[in-house]
């Protein structure tokens, strides 16, 4: 009898496993189900779109006839409301039951909402779908004045699209620095002139304490903790994730922020497997669990997870996972875990270039890289290899740093 | 020692019809017929290439061993065409 996999999620974790189970398994009988109304889409690029610069189709990855010609029923429209573990049923928002011989949670996150005063008012966008950026983008092509909130990687992205629609605006951070907990403040100042000449202006040690909207629902100013007033007709706010758990709740699967997972995305349960951003992973390179959030490594989990759930054992997620910036005309590469650490080790070369890497327990556990990504492999391989790189952090940021600069049991490498 | 990095960013949905290294050049308009990746989903091979790019817009990279094909678009600090 051939094996029945379900997959919940058909962004790139739950799509490339269906890839995967296929190639591995021709016969099998395989469904994926998903909340959104569209196959999956390019979700790194819907920045993009929403900056006017890309046409919808190159967005897309999947038609529907994708899923046909690989004989994957895709079901959409459809929230996955329980799951039973022991009966190995799934069932959706509308009473449809669904059985499974080996189910995959690949489920993503959703953006965490503000929690202030009128954070529903009309004109307030959270990015997270290719529908999130089709509103966003029409609307900033309206608007005069935004204000963007969450310093970090999701947040620029909204003040770059305020920027490439031309639209003057105001980023409210906490903190005196865009990204604190990764970069410092040399770093981070690169980021902060890039976007002040494309009419951005960051604010520091703000944020939001409410919104005001007007008598129609739709907002105007946002004020922030310091009682400052920000005139806006458009408001970003990316300040985080809430990762979609709540299907878990009635069940013992393990979880906290992410779904638990070894290091071949499988559960607690034999049958269950987990992968892309909703996982709490066991990193083997860390030693520790970690999560990821970034395209490449929900790509690699989803493909992981299939080959293991056809014969588990068989593939092991090993992975520096990296993240860019493409909004500027300097390059910004993050890699690894770049806000653990027990130290770090910066340098600055030029108004656009500097690098600063993480370490933990001598060992590079992240980075991250400004203008000049040429070093990204090797700091990645030691990082990969877990070489001991204690007492030579300065050789590391060394600006035409080699591998062979290294000393003793590193120079290995 | 090598990991999972496998030599290929992935099965290209076509084949390769580059025999020798691409080459990238900078665009403004992007057709919607035409592919385009984010610097994201290359490989590392493919990204390093592109991040060290020099002024004849030749990328040091095996035609054989990336998923860029000619007439791709690649999203990095600029667009670049794949010739
Ligand atoms: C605007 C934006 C820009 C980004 N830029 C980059 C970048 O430049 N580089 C990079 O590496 N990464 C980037 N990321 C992160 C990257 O997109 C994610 O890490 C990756 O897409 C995660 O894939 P996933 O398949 O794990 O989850 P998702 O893509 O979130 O897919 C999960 C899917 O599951 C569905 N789902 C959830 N719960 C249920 C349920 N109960 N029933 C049915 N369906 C359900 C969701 O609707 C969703 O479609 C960006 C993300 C965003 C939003």
């Amino acid at each position: 009898m051939s094996q029945s996999y379900v997959i919940v999620g058909d962004g790139i974790a739950g799509a490339s496993a269906a890839e995967t189970l296929r190639e591995e398994e021709p016969d099998a009988d395989i469904t994926i189900i998903t909340d959104e109304g569209e196959p999956l889409y390019n979700r790194i690029l819907i920045k993009e779109f929403a900056k006017g610069k890309l046409p919808e189709a190159p967005i897309s990855i999947h038609d529907e006839s994708w899923y046909d010609d690989r004989d994957v029923d895709l079901v959409l429209n459809t929230l996955v409301t329980d799951i039973d573990p022991d009966a190995h049923t799934l069932t959706a928002h509308d009473g449809t039951e669904y059985e499974y011989d080996k189910l995959l949670l690949a489920i993503g996150g959703t953006p965490t909402q503000l929690p202030v005063e009128n954070s529903d008012a009309e004109g307030i966008h959270h990015f997270w779908t290719f529908q999130d950026a089709r509103d966003i983008k029409e609307h900033i092509e309206q608007a005069d004045n935004s204000v963007v909130i969450g310093a970090g990687l999701l947040g620029i992205d909204l003040a770059a699209i305020t920027a490439a629609q031309g639209v003057e605006g105001k980023y409210l951070m906490r903190g005196k620095a865009w990204w604190r907990y990764a970069l410092s403040q040399d770093g981070a100042e690169i980021i902060h002139n890039a976007l002040r000449e494309r009419n951005v202006e960051p604010v520091f040690d703000s944020g939001v304490d409410h919104f005001e909207m007007d008598d129609d629902g739709v907002v105007t100013a946002a004020i922030d903790p310091n009682g400052d007033r920000y005139p806006a007709d458009f408001v970003g706010i990316a300040i985080g994730l809430n990762f979609n758990t709540e299907i878990l709740g009635g069940t013992d699967i393990e979880y906290d922020t992410g779904i638990y997972v070894d290091e071949y995305m499988r559960t607690n349960h034999d049958d269950i497997f987990a992968a892309g951003d909703i996982t709490e992973f066991h990193d083997v390179i860390l030693g520790e669990r970690a999560q990821n959030g970034a395209w490449g490594s929900a790509k690699e989990q989803g493909t992981i997870a299939a080959k293991n759930m056809v014969d588990y054992g068989s593939a092991e997620f090993r992975w520096v996972s990296s993240y860019s910036i493409t909004h500027f005309d300097f390059p910004f590469l993050s890699f690894g875990h770049p806000t653990l650490g027990d130290e770090s080790v910066e340098a600055k070369y030029s108004d656009t270039e500097w690098r600063r890497l993480a370490i933990k327990d001598g060992k590079i556990v992240g980075g991250v890289l400004i203008g000049d990504l040429s070093p990204q492999t090797k700091y990645k391989k030691l990082m990969r290899e877990q070489v001991d790189v204690s007492g030579q952090l300065d050789t590391l940021v060394k600006q035409d740093f080699q591998l062979e600069d290294l000393e003793g049991a590193a120079a290995e490498q | 020692m090598c990991y999972h990095m496998s030599s290929k960013d992935e099965q290209p949905t076509s084949a390769p019809d580059v025999t020798t290294s691409p080459v990238v050049v900078p665009v403004t308009d992007v057709p919607a017929g035409v592919r385009v990746h984010h610097f994201d989903e290359l490989s590392e091979q493919t990204q390093h290439a592109l991040a060290t790019v020099s002024h004849s817009g030749r990328l040091d990279i095996d035609p054989t061993a990336t998923r860029l094909s000619r007439g791709d678009v690649v999203v990095f600090t600029e667009y670049f065409r794949v010739q």
